[in-house]
């Protein structure tokens, strides 16, 4: 009896194992930011200068529906960028430092006319559409693309205000 | 065929409610309604284990260390808890099943708190070789806000104790090496959620040197405990991607230790000493929330009946025995109240008592203050089996005695369980149960 007992926690132990190998549970949840789940809507506080309009990237070869890095993976450049393209991503940091991937931002009505010369912050409404891995960042446009070891979300910016 | 089997099966539940029936008319007025009230005991504790346990949907206690970890390793992060890798694996399970979510974080807790009930009914059988021991020591631990607390909440102990429970059963129903192999694969599991687990090993041991059902050197198979343990821990290092060869996973685990020692430079207002577990110096209030007026607690104050009666019994077996050791002519006393296997048995259980307290004395000196009413939760699991046993024997001789005790239990059972299950009460109502200002949140 008791030997069935321990021969079923082993079961349950292979069991576990594959629940963890097919639960996709990794493409739900990224490894950068706790809790934020594919489908969701989380309420960010971005924080942001001038120029990251075009300072941000990222590079990959995977797209989420229309959206998609502004440079492949080999760097190549992929569209025509955020400014012109609302589905192009950028990494952006929360106040709380949480890094993201998100498109549509620099679309928001606030953001078209003349942006503030000092950093601000801008609150918006932001989709989660998915989960990437191997991604690589850069945050100057002329420096390098540097790989992000974690898996990040991907989504879409909506509903942008500047809280005054 | 089919028809054979199901009269075949017909015949098998219609003879086992027929045995029921039977052992119900051959039992006296006052056994039916210790009967009644444990069965009560049993299925509201398992109710009120099971109801709601998802709120409050943030965390609660010690549990954001081990939720976030779980997560981690559902994300093939590394782990940076203090704590073995086991038990938030499991944790991780759950969260697989429901997400990232409180019902998620608790689901597995939940599971092993519903099955320590289980096997305290299995294991004050084993020990007490009586079914009604096994009832008893269930309702105990059924309708103890000890146990519903951490069955109701993402922590490791319920977890740890379920372990202990499932080692202790096997070694003591052990009838082949096989058997005590089993027991050190189980006990090195509890290991693996905590440490203090391992301590399931002394009692084991020791139980199955009493027993004498296998031969002495099968103890010597207990060793595979540290085996499990650090194969476990390799699948975990292995799993987050770290090194996870024999050297390197016992660095971690030595680096952990030296960290446990070092632990008594921290202050926290919730600790306190092993001297206050057993007088309930500062039972934590494991989860708290707010809503409007009304409040809801699962507090870790255990059934003050049985507390009372298991404290008391702590200090008077031990004294009686020495006294028996010392002088025989009490020994045919004592023996007409409790006779030698139910001693046996109750002295095996003190031996779990006290090998779950030693790590707390022996490293009193580098720990300090810095340890914690929990600590205690596997003591009290061996106490509340080794009162099934007790009453169970003492019903035969004392019934009107051990209805009164019984009923007891349940009725403060019933009193407390607002402040154990999470009912919306008020501060009045609660601080009602929750007499001391060290007994609130």
């Amino acid at each position: 009896m008791l030997l069935y007992t321990v021969f079923g926690f082993l079961c349950m132990g292979v069991a576990l194992w594959l629940v963890f190998s097919w639960s996709g549970y990794k493409d739900r949840y990224s490894q950068q930011t706790e809790g934020w789940r594919l489908g969701s809507t989380k309420m960010v506080e971005v924080t942001l200068i001038r120029d990251d309009k075009k300072n941000l990237s990222c590079a990959s070869d995977r797209s989420f529906e229309q959206i998609h890095c502004g440079f492949y993976g080999n760097s190549q450049p992929w569209g025509p960028g955020p400014d012109q393209d609302s589905n192009t991503l950028q990494p952006f940091n929360t106040v709380k430092n949480e890094l993201f991937l998100a498109a549509g931002l620099w679309a928001a009505p606030i953001l078209r006319g003349e942006l503030p010369s000092s950093r601000f912050t801008v609150v918006c409404n932001y989709h989660i559409q998915g989960v990437l891995k191997n991604v690589s960042l850069r945050w100057s446009s002329t420096g390098n693309f540097s790989p992000v070891d974690q898996s990040v979300t991907v989504g879409k910016l909506t509903d942008c205000v500047i809280p005054q | 065929m089919t028809t054979s089997m199901g009269s075949a099966l017909k015949e098998r539940v219609s003879g086992y409610f027929l045995g029921l029936r039977q052992a119900w008319l051959a039992m006296s007025v006052a056994e039916r309604m210790v009967s009644v009230f444990i069965g009560i005991m049993i299925v509201g504790g398992a109710i009120i284990r099971i109801q709601d346990p998802a709120w409050p949907t943030w965390f609660t206690f010690d549990e954001e260390p081990f939720v976030k970890n779980a997560h981690s390793y559902a994300l093939a992060i590394a782990d940076n808890n203090d704590h073995p890798p086991f038990g938030k694996m499991l944790i991780a399970v759950g969260m697989l099943i429901f997400g990232y979510n409180s019902l998620g974080w608790r689901f597995i807790p939940l599971l092993f708190g519903l099955q320590s009930v289980c096997l305290a009914y299995w294991l004050a059988r084993v020990v007490f070789g009586n079914k009604r021991a096994g009832w008893m020591a269930a309702a105990f631990m059924a309708a103890d806000g000890f146990f519903i607390s951490y069955s109701r909440s993402g922590l490791l102990d319920g977890m740890m104790i379920s372990f202990m429970l499932w080692g202790m059963v096997a070694a003591l129903g052990a009838r082949t090496w096989r058997g005590v192999l089993a027991a050190g694969i189980l006990i090195g599991f509890s290991t693996s959620v905590k440490w203090s687990g391992s301590m399931t090993a002394v009692p084991a041991a020791v139980g199955i040197l009493m027993m004498r059902r296998v031969s002495i050197f099968s103890v010597l198979w207990l060793g595979v405990i540290p085996i499990v343990h650090t194969l476990i821990w390799m699948g975990a290092l292995r799993l987050t991607g770290k090194a996870s060869d024999p050297v390197s996973t016992w660095k971690v685990i030595i680096d952990l230790y030296k960290h446990h020692l070092d632990l008594g430079h921290y202050k926290n207002d919730l600790s306190s000493p092993w001297y206050g577990w057993p007088i309930l110096m500062h039972p934590v209030v494991i989860k708290a929330s707010t809503s409007g007026l009304k409040s809801r607690y699962s507090s870790s104050v255990g059934n003050l009946i049985s507390w009372a009666a298991s404290d008391l019994l702590l200090v008077a077996i031990p004294i009686t025995t020495l006294v028996i050791a010392s002088r025989t002519r009490f020994r045919r006393y004592w023996l007409m109240i409790l006779d030698a296997p139910t001693m046996r048995g109750v002295l095996l259980m003190l031996v779990g008592w006290f090998a779950f307290m030693a790590p707390w004395l022996a490293t009193r000196g580098t720990r300090g203050n810095y340890t914690f009413s929990h600590y205690y939760l596997p003591c009290y699991a061996f106490l509340l089996v080794m009162l099934g046993g007790l009453a169970a024997h003492l019903e035969r001789k004392y019934p009107k005695v051990i209805t009164a005790y019984v009923g007891l239990v349940l009725a403060m059972a019933i009193f407390w369980m607002p402040v154990w299950g999470e009912f919306a009460v008020t501060t009045t109502a609660a601080n009602m149960r929750l007499w001391f200002p060290k007994w609130r949140p």
